[in-house]
């Protein structure tokens, strides 16, 4: 008996968000590669740099929001049903916050895509961040809120889910999973209140012409109010996994449920109030709240860290029940031949890498050294880009199989494909890293000018060779991106039932379980609560000031791009 | 509650890497000086910028001195070209204390003196106002590291650090 | 202000190189034609300028009005018409419309310029044009998208038809289109057939093949719906350790490597890389 056998109904919407998270994983890829041969000059002749634009919004949105969010969807509907033992409480609902993330997907991706086509009215190329007051098309917008809104009502339904176990397990504590589901939905409650705001009370009024002038400040900074925790919002997804998969597919079990709960909560709690340190060079913004966001930032490193030590220890548990022994000598016990294991240990180690990265950025008074360099973009491929989606791929093999009912078909490419990916990403974000260093921005088509001595010199190794490791790590990544969409579609296609699975859903229990660890670490609103406070003390003053002059001022309209 | 004595110690020095690096740049701020960008510049509006009637310096953007060896450079960032910087290059004398005043009359923009640790925002509606002491004569590029517009890459312009003696004040060039 | 504009130029027509690759793969015979038959050969400079509609012929006019500002290249980012024929002699007036930010108007050879860019509504700029030929000028900071125009001087090749094919800046995005457009239809086509498959085999009495629908009943005695998937058997460990007996001596020198390593890469980024290079902002 699978997953699929248990809970037909819950299977069938975690396989529909899945789909939709493997189609926009796939376009989002092709833009990826095509940026990566624009940007270095290798080959500029499949787009003008006018139109790169267009595919970095595309590259930007389809994998970091719809990639992202429908994977996320399909992995908590799997998580709490399977932790909960239950079914999702009302069909209905569940495909209706579907189809309203579908649907505002689909008017987000064709008013970006409408941007290759000058005849329509349509276009966005705003990028990833829409700082105003670059202005796309209210498509865009109420497809991006439309995307949002949906992803309120399936934390609704998995809410709803948790309330009606309570109801039959008085007493009990949440289960680690369901645990880790609501934690990192309040977190997304709380942060997305920002970008809501942004673009209901903002953006769409004023694209339609409703309003004439917004303050780009002020709206950027409501941005960033949600653009920071949205990265949680893909890494605590990540840590799920971490937590609650990889022990098992290492052979051992987690060695603490105590710090596993810590660690979300603290993403609870210091999550928001940190979105100004991406706005450390901004004018208009008093520099001692600059240092709060730095300091809530710094702190926002102890529940990495704490991952960093629990998960290893729960692989090196592993390793031991397998017959590992010495200090280091038991890593060669773990199954590096299991794609499903080493993607997410692989992911662990770049994210160690990107969590270095992510210290230089969070230094307040540092951030002048790589501001909006190519530094940015190779240190969030490590993490989003690597530590989320490799990990979402791995998992993908060990989860697939049990959400179909199939056997994972391909097993040679997909034991192959966490390695390449890896050595990808290593090349491309190493250059991105070291162009950074020496100045190359980031977000441009043709890094090339004419002032700075047509190249950055203080590169180490020199422009060509940053170029080249781009370019060929970027195609590098590209083959892995096919090749797990191979393994997937063969999957998918494969027919149902013919011999047994590759996977089993056995999941154990933690070393250190839920019976030793605190009460209080249960009690979500105390945590909703301070949350909500420190938020308050962080953005209040620093709003309060950017509203002084008016909502709208100081105002510009809108250029539409 | 069972914590492993091993994850103590790491949670231990978790914390104590934590204040470590927030000490780090408290010095930077304190020792050596580095001072964030701030709303010292105050606010202006935008289309006043655009149509040349903000009523400050902006109107005429350039150098101006301020006193021996202190300068006030106004430059006005827009799509996309750097005024004063891209059609004729920023001067200013080596050994000389100079503050920028940017801002933007229309979309958001970068300022990165390519190279150096001069690097700003540029928002419409606000003046990133920085401080930067040039000590040695040197080209400096100036590249535009936020996207604004189709034509965004080619948003560029020079600093000439030029030696005193050959300095002959602003508008010289 | 000419010193920069050169090697800026230069830049340029290597992009331009570039975008006339890419028009050699959208479409050859559109671009070959408009040099053969119009009699114009503006030699590509219209190759990314959307508004480009053909030579306006102005000719018989003592002076022409050219609007510097409206609507193309994705704003009001163009010269209204993009090409005009005049005859020798005439004075053409650049009138600015005030959209689409501050514009200029600078000749690509011929040395006429109005100087730096202004976005005034009604600043005018003329310029009497009196050798024959091709005169081509540009927008100094919207060239990059294709602010670009020209004047034709005198009757060359105003027999022809004046079109010169379909503008470069379209076929270019379109082609760019296509060839995005059909590279992800060909990725998510898997995915589209593996939906048909599925919907076809839901709704078709076909379902697993004879051979697994026995084999399925000799483990499991239930052959009504779908058939059951069976998991894999539980991994078995070699040797059981308890909370108790389990010191994780190795995570903890891994941990504490990341850390050293941590430390001597933040000292190096924030001495010697940050501090160690200037200047910086201190006010």
């Amino acid at each position: 008996m699978a997953y699929v056998d248990d809970y037909p109904d819950a299977a069938k919407v975690v396989r529909a968000n899945f789909g939709v998270a493997f189609a926009a994983l796939s376009i989002g890829g092709i833009f990826g590669l095509i940026q990566a041969v624009h940007r270095t000059g290798f080959f500029r002749g499949l787009i003008n740099s006018t139109d790169y634009y267009t595919v970095l919004t595309g590259h930007g949105v389809l994998l970091a929001l719809v990639f992202t969010t429908f994977f996320i969807a399909g992995l908590f509907t799997w998580g709490v049903t399977n932790s909960l033992e239950r079914s999702l409480p009302n069909p209905r609902l569940t495909w209706s916050w579907f189809l309203v993330m579908l649907v505002g997907t689909i008017l987000a991706t064709v008013s970006i895509l409408g941007g290759f086509v000058p005849e329509l009215p349509l276009s966005a190329d705003v990028l990833f961040t829409f700082y105003p007051p670059l202005q796309a098309s209210p498509v865009f917008y109420v497809g991006a809120a439309l995307l949002i809104v949906g992803s309120w009502i399936a934390g609704l339904d998995w809410f709803l889910a948790y309330w009606g176990w309570r109801k039959d397990n008085d007493g009990e504590r949440i289960p680690l999973q369901t645990f880790m589901v609501l934690t990192t939905m309040i977190m997304w409650y709380v942060s997305t209140v920002g970008v809501a705001v942004e673009v209901v009370v903002f953006l769409i009024p004023w694209s339609l012409g409703l309003i004439s002038e917004v303050d780009p400040l002020l709206t950027r900074t409501l941005f960033w109010y949600f653009g920071h925790p949205v990265v949680y919002f893909w890494l605590m997804p990540a840590y799920f996994v971490w937590y609650t998969i990889l022990p098992k597919l290492a052979g051992g079990r987690l060695l603490s449920d105590t710090l596993a709960r810590v660690v979300f909560v603290l993403f609870v709690i210091l999550s928001t109030p940190v979105g100004f340190h991406h706005q450390y060079v901004d004018p208009g913004i008093p520099e001692g709240f600059k240092f709060i966001a730095m300091t809530n930032t710094m702190f926002l490193l102890l529940p990495s860290l704490l991952t960093a030590f629990t998960v290893v220890a729960s692989m090196e548990h592993g390793a031991r029940q397998r017959g590992g022994k010495g200090y280091l000598s038991w890593l060669w016990k773990l199954p590096w031949d299991n794609p499903a294991f080493s993607g997410c240990a692989l992911a662990g180690i770049m994210f160690a890498a990107g969590g270095f990265s992510g210290m230089i950025n969070a230094g307040m008074n540092i951030n002048y050294l790589i501001h909006n360099t190519l530094w940015v973009p190779g240190h969030f491929h490590l993490t989003v880009g690597t530590a989320a989606a490799l990990t979402f791929m791995a998992v993908s093999y060990w989860l697939v199989p049990q959400i179909t009912g199939k056997r994972l078909q391909h097993r040679t490419l997909a034991t192959v494909q966490p390695y390449v990916w890896f050595i990808g990403m290593t090349l491309m974000s190493n250059a991105m890293h070291r162009a950074g260093l020496a100045g190359v921005p980031r977000r441009t088509a043709e890094p090339e000018y004419n002032v700075v001595d047509a190249t950055f010199p203080n590169v180490v190794g020199g422009m060509g060779e940053m170029q080249l490791q781009i370019v060929l790590g970027g195609t590098i990544l590209f083959v892995a991106l096919s090749m797990f969409m191979t393994v997937m579609i063969g999957t998918w296609l494969a027919e149902r039932g013919r011999g047994t699975l590759s996977v089993n859903s056995h999941l154990p229990p933690a070393l250190s379980g839920p019976e030793s660890s605190p009460r209080v670490l249960d009690n979500l609103k105390l945590w909703a609560a301070i949350a909500i406070v420190l938020i308050l003390i962080a953005y209040g003053p620093p709003l309060a000031g950017m509203l002084g002059d008016g909502i709208f001022a100081p105002g510009t309209p809108g250029f539409p791009v | 509650m069972e914590i492993h004595r091993f994850e103590k110690v790491w949670i231990a020095i978790a914390l104590l890497l934590i204040v470590g690096f927030i000490a780090t740049i408290a010095y930077g701020a304190l020792g050596p000086g580095v001072k964030m960008v701030d709303a010292s510049g105050g606010t202006i509006d935008p289309e006043a910028v655009a149509a040349g009637e903000s009523g400050t310096a902006f109107d005429d953007p350039g150098v101006r001195q301020t006193g021996p060896n202190e300068y006030d450079v106004y430059v006005v960032a827009r799509q996309f070209q750097f005024a004063p910087g891209t059609s004729q290059p920023i001067e200013v004398p080596a050994g000389s204390t100079v503050t920028f005043h940017i801002t933007s009359p229309d979309v958001t923009h970068g300022f990165n003196i390519a190279g150096t640790n001069v690097n700003t925002m540029v928002i419409p509606g606000q003046v990133a106002e920085l401080t930067v002491d040039f000590d040695e004569t040197a080209s400096y590029g100036i590249v535009c590291h936020e996207y604004c517009g189709g034509g965004h890459h080619t948003m560029e312009g020079t600093i000439e650090v030029v030696p005193q003696a050959e300095y002959d004040g602003p508008g010289g060039s | 202000m000419s010193e920069d504009a050169g090697p800026t130029v230069s830049r340029r027509g290597l992009l331009r190189g570039a975008a006339g690759t890419a028009i050699a793969a959208g479409g050859v015979a559109a671009v070959g034609t408009a040099a053969g038959q119009s009699g114009v050969d503006f030699d590509g400079w219209f190759s990314d300028v959307s508004n480009f509609d053909g030579v306006v012929d102005r000719r018989g006019q003592g002076e022409v009005t050219v609007e510097v500002g409206v609507e193309g290249n994705g704003d009001y980012w163009a010269f209204g018409p993009a090409a005009v024929r005049v005859d020798p002699g005439t004075t053409v007036v650049f009138e600015w419309t005030g959209e689409g930010s501050a514009h200029n108007v600078v000749a690509e050879n011929d040395g006429y310029s109005s100087g730096d860019p202004v976005r005034e509504a009604g600043t005018t700029f003329e310029h009497t044009f009196e050798e024959t030929g091709i005169s081509k000028y540009y927008c100094d900071p919207h060239l990059a998208v294709g602010m670009k125009g020209a004047i034709v001087v005198g009757d060359m090749g105003a027999g022809a038809d004046a079109g010169g094919g379909s503008p470069g800046g379209i076929s270019l995005s379109e082609g760019a289109w296509l060839l995005v457009g059909s590279l992800g239809l060909a990725v998510a086509s898997p995915l589209l057939f593996a939906a048909f498959l599925r919907y076809r085999r839901g709704g078709g009495p076909s379902g697993p093949s004879e051979e697994t629908r026995e084999q399925l009943q000799r483990v499991d005695e239930v052959d009504q719906g779908p058939p059951r998937a069976e998991e894999a058997p539980v991994e078995k460990p070699e040797t059981t350790i308890e909370h108790d007996e389990y010191d994780p001596s190795g995570t903890l020198s891994l941990v504490l490597g990341y850390l050293v390593l941590v430390v001597l890469l933040w000292v190096f980024m924030y001495f010697v890389e940050f501090l160690g290079r200037g200047p910086t902002v201190i006010g």
